[in-house]
């Protein structure tokens, strides 16, 4: 009776000292991010006291000598080149899912899904060199001439197709599992009415799946957004704001990669570069709540069944 | 041989698994008579949704089924057709056993099997939608409310729209995979209603698990017991004199139904 | 022929394509890295085992073994802090030893942590740095890794505790448990989707260079000590690829070489655990 009390007891310590420290870890975790958000928008707070915020993302000069952190290049370079790499991943991440999904069998599918995750796990620098070595030359020396446009092969354009191919595997592993969570009673029902395969796809498939393959899209973005250092390698930099595709430019993230290092030591810079991955920080994290907050409001008005 | 019959199946196998082992048909061979409603009966995991599946070619989109043997539309081997599958199964309407709004309102439910045919007018559209609406009983429920979203109607509704659905394409014959299971005795009734107009004009094959039922409609009755069609015929034959155990069991209720789906597949890959 | 079946075949068409397009990037990536890369490292295999001479990326002699040694001396330590710290969270929010609301929202904190870049990690490191008066160091560039790896593993971690059926749990507190108890029965079932996920996050670190570029210091030394600065393959790229030295440019090759060959020899670890894993899953289906 003693010895079963006591090594339940013993149990029992065990039990809630096992639950202090999860829970001191737990909260460790909590009060490191918390402090990352805190630091960045404190460090902030010396170029905002001196510049307007509005001037800051509106002006398009950057001459920190001159104390001017106008991130206007930036931003306009972030748009397009997120703009160019959706409009050129999101058609065809979604008709290779489709093909994944509706269409492909055994060791096909298995290949085709292989190379979605190798694909996903490919280091960003890699992708940089990819850009450098294949897409710059390509845009260089047959997309420009095409649109006989000058380019040095460094520019927006190959910034785009670098991000399109980075944010290919999230779209596509996340899209493929939305197609493939549907019902088969849903295909089964849309095939008796004597519909096409591809046209079961595009018109029903494609919309049942609509709020996760939106989700996807917009983590796509997100990651795109993040993308720093192969974007880097293939931007150009330059803090100009870009009169074509083919002009160097920068993003948010390659503003700081590109200037962090030789500005750690101007304090103001480095608040700037700061304030930047503040931007940077809240609007990916805007980007990926949209992202959650679209599948669950969209799957409740979208429902299938 | 089987002029009246408008389908009838030879020696259809159909096996499911990656390694297609689990056998869910064997060596069926079923007619089904033109403009008679025959119903498929049998317990739980038989093969009842199986056998219907396999009359439009629906095993095709499995990754993991294959059929063998033939099934006669008429006088056509489907799975030989030259005929385009989405053809043949527009001839052969199937409504399943899970009720299946497809993501859009319930005008356009209706009205996409006919949109994908032909170019109806909005006006040709609009009366065809009330009128198969109308022969499922569907239509005084919802005519107020035809652009809301399909998935917002309650189960039975849905049930009946499915139905509704897949009328609107004409088809010659109409599968049915227990349709009034999610309905409340009223509502079902009204289909069982429908179902006995339709059969003028449509062949009728459903499955269902309620006996008063099968008294009620059948013309013809095939059951089936692990995947064997162990009788068929016409109703009265069947269902008073039936020829095996299994069956007379079922018909009358003694332990039939009970099996668990596992159980028969382990007992039908073995078999 | 019927305006659908047209229709059918343009579409099928586009399908393809684009499938055939998307395996196309994936062989043009990993052929140039393995061709190019494969290039240098046959006619001069040394240049992944040799320390780096003083002039190494003024295209002096030398390899670049720090980078190497730099990367595994980062992300190892970093992987088993983030590992520590997701499975001591993720068994913390997934019992019964808070509230679900509280769980609910660390597992929306976790989420925006998952999609935070890299390069926000790297500069709140290196402002803490110089908050403290420090510089760009191996245990720095540790920190910042590990606090990239940890959302990630966080949620294997999470997608593995769910997975173990919410019966196994009410069936083990039905003997008798304590919650301890309970948690590691439910952890030792959930092994191998957390082992898939601590590999991933391993690749996901030895991959990463934004996290890393500012606070890992990236000379030419061998990683030496926690407080001296160290390199990792990533940043070596970064910096080889976009060096005025032919010969420089081409060592970025090999580099990427071995980076690309660690990251999918753990890809493919970690899936086959994933697969052996979901194989018992599925085995009563
Ligand atoms: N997609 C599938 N994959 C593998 N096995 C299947 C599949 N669909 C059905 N089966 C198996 O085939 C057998 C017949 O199934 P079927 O759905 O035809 O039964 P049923 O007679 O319609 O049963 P119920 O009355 O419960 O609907 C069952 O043993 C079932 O487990
Ligand atoms: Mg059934």
């Amino acid at each position: 009776m003693a010895v079963t009390s006591l090594r339940s007891g013993r149990r029992l310590l065990l039990d809630s000292a096992t639950k202090a420290l999860f829970q001191l870890l737990t909260w460790v975790c909590i009060a490191i991010f918390v402090g990352l958000a805190l630091v960045l928008t404190q460090q902030s707070l010396p170029v905002l006291a001196e510049n307007n915020v509005a001037d800051i993302l509106f002006s398009g000069t950057w001459d920190p000598e001159a104390g001017q952190f106008g991130f206007l290049p930036a931003i306009v370079g972030t748009l397009i080149t997120m703009s160019v790499s959706m409009i050129l991943v999101v058609p065809i991440a979604v008709l290779a899912s489709v093909y994944i999904a509706e269409y492909a069998r055994g060791s096909i599918r298995t290949l085709l899904s292989s190379s979605v995750d190798i694909l996903a796990a490919v280091p960003s620098v890699i992708f940089g060199l990819f850009g450098l070595l294949i897409v710059a030359p390509l845009v260089d020396e047959v997309i420009a001439p095409l649109f006989g446009a000058g380019s040095t092969g460094l520019g927006l354009l190959t910034a785009s197709l670098v991000i399109a191919v980075m944010t290919l595997p999230i779209i596509m592993s996340l899209s493929v599992e939305s197609l493939v969570a549907l019902p088969d009673s849903l295909r089964e029902t849309v095939l008796s009415l004597g519909e096409t395969r591809s046209g079961m796809a595009i018109r029903i498939l494609l919309r049942a799946a609509g709020p996760g393959i939106l989700s996807a899209i917009l983590l796509g973005l997100g990651r795109a957004f993040e993308a720093s250092i192969a974007v880097a390698m293939v931007i150009g930099g330059k803090n100009l704001i870009p009169d074509s595709l083919f002009d160097a430019g920068q993003t948010l993230p390659t503003l700081i990669v590109n200037t962090f290092g030789e500005m750690m030591s101007l304090p103001e810079t480095r608040s700037a570069l700061l304030f930047a991955a503040l931007v940077l920080f809240v609007v990916v994290t805007a980007f990926n709540l949209l992202a959650s907050f679209a599948r669950n409001r969209l799957e409740r008005h979208w429902r299938y069944q | 041989m089987s002029d009246t019959s408008a389908i009838r199946t030879e020696n259809l196998n159909l096996f499911y698994g990656r390694d297609k082992t689990n056998q869910a048909l064997k060596q069926v061979s079923v007619r089904f008579p033109a403009n008679q409603l025959t119903t498929i009966i049998g317990p739980s995991g038989c093969g009842k949704s199986s056998l219907l599946k396999s009359l439009n070619r629906l095993h095709d989109l499995k990754l993991h089924a294959r059929v063998e043997g033939e099934v006669y539309v008429g006088q056509d081997p489907i799975y030989r057709s030259r005929e385009p599958v989405p053809d043949l199964r527009r001839r052969i309407g199937y409504v399943s056993q899970k009720p299946t709004a497809l993501p859009m309102s319930i005008y356009r439910n209706v009205a996409y099997g006919p949109k994908i045919h032909g170019r109806p007018s909005r006006q040709e559209l609009d009366e065809l939608v009330e009128r198969s609406l109308r022969k499922v009983n569907l239509w005084d429920e919802v005519k107020d409310r035809l652009n809301a979203p399909a998935a917002d109607l309650s189960v039975g509704q849905i049930q009946r729209l499915s139905l509704a659905r897949s009328l609107a394409v004409e088809p010659e014959v109409v599968l049915c995979d227990e349709v009034t299971s999610a309905l409340d005795p009223i509502s079902s009734e009204r289909v069982e209603e429908t179902l006995l107009a339709l059969k003028q004009d449509y062949t009728i094959i459903m499955v269902t698990h309620l006996m008063p039922q099968v008294q009620r409609l059948a013309d013809h009755v095939v059951f089936m017991y692990l995947g064997d069609a162990l009788e068929q015929g016409p109703a009265s034959e069947v269902l008073d004199a039936p020829s095996s155990e299994r069956a007379r069991d079922f018909i009358h209720g003694h332990g039939g139904g009970a099996k668990s789906p596992s159980g028969s597949v382990r007992l039908a890959s073995s078999g | 022929m019927n305006r659908r079946y047209v229709e059918q075949y343009l579409i099928e068409t586009l399908i393809r394509l684009s499938a055939v397009l998307v395996v196309g990037v994936l062989v043009l990536i990993i052929g140039m890295t393995l061709y190019k890369g494969g290039q240098v490292l046959i006619n001069q295999p040394s240049v992944a085992f040799t320390a780096p001479g003083p002039l190494y990326l003024l295209g002096g002699s030398g390899g670049f073994l720090h980078a190497i040694l730099g990367s595994f001396a980062i992300v190892l330590p970093a992987t088993v802090i983030a590992t520590v710290l997701a499975i001591a969270s993720g068994l913390y929010l997934q019992s019964d030893y808070c509230s679900e609301r509280f769980a609910r929202a660390v597992n929306v904190l976790l989420y925006v942590l998952w999609g935070t870049p890299a390069i926000v990690y790297g500069v709140f490191v290196l402002t803490l740095l110089i908050m403290l008066e420090s510089r760009s160091s191996l245990i720095a560039a540790t920190f910042a890794v590990s606090l990239l790896q940890f959302p990630i593993i966080a949620r294997f971690v999470d997608e593995a505790l769910k997975s173990v059926s919410a019966d196994l749990k009410e069936t083990v507190y039905a003997l008798g448990t304590t919650r301890f108890e309970t948690l590691r029965l439910l952890l030792r079932a959930a092994l191998p989707g957390v082992v898939a996920g601590v590999i991933m996050g391993f690749a996901r670190g030895l991959g990463d260079g934004a996290a890393v570029l500012f606070t890992a210091g990236g000379g030419i030394e061998m990683p030496s000590g926690l407080n001296d600065p160290a390199t990792t393959l990533p940043i070596l790229i970064f910096q080889q690829a976009s060096s005025a030295y032919p010969s420089v440019r081409e060592d970025a090759y090999a580099a990427a070489f071995v980076l690309m060959m660690l990251v999918l020899v753990l890809v493919a670890f970690s899936k086959f655990i994933a697969r052996r894993f979901s194989r018992f899953a599925q085995e009563d289906h």
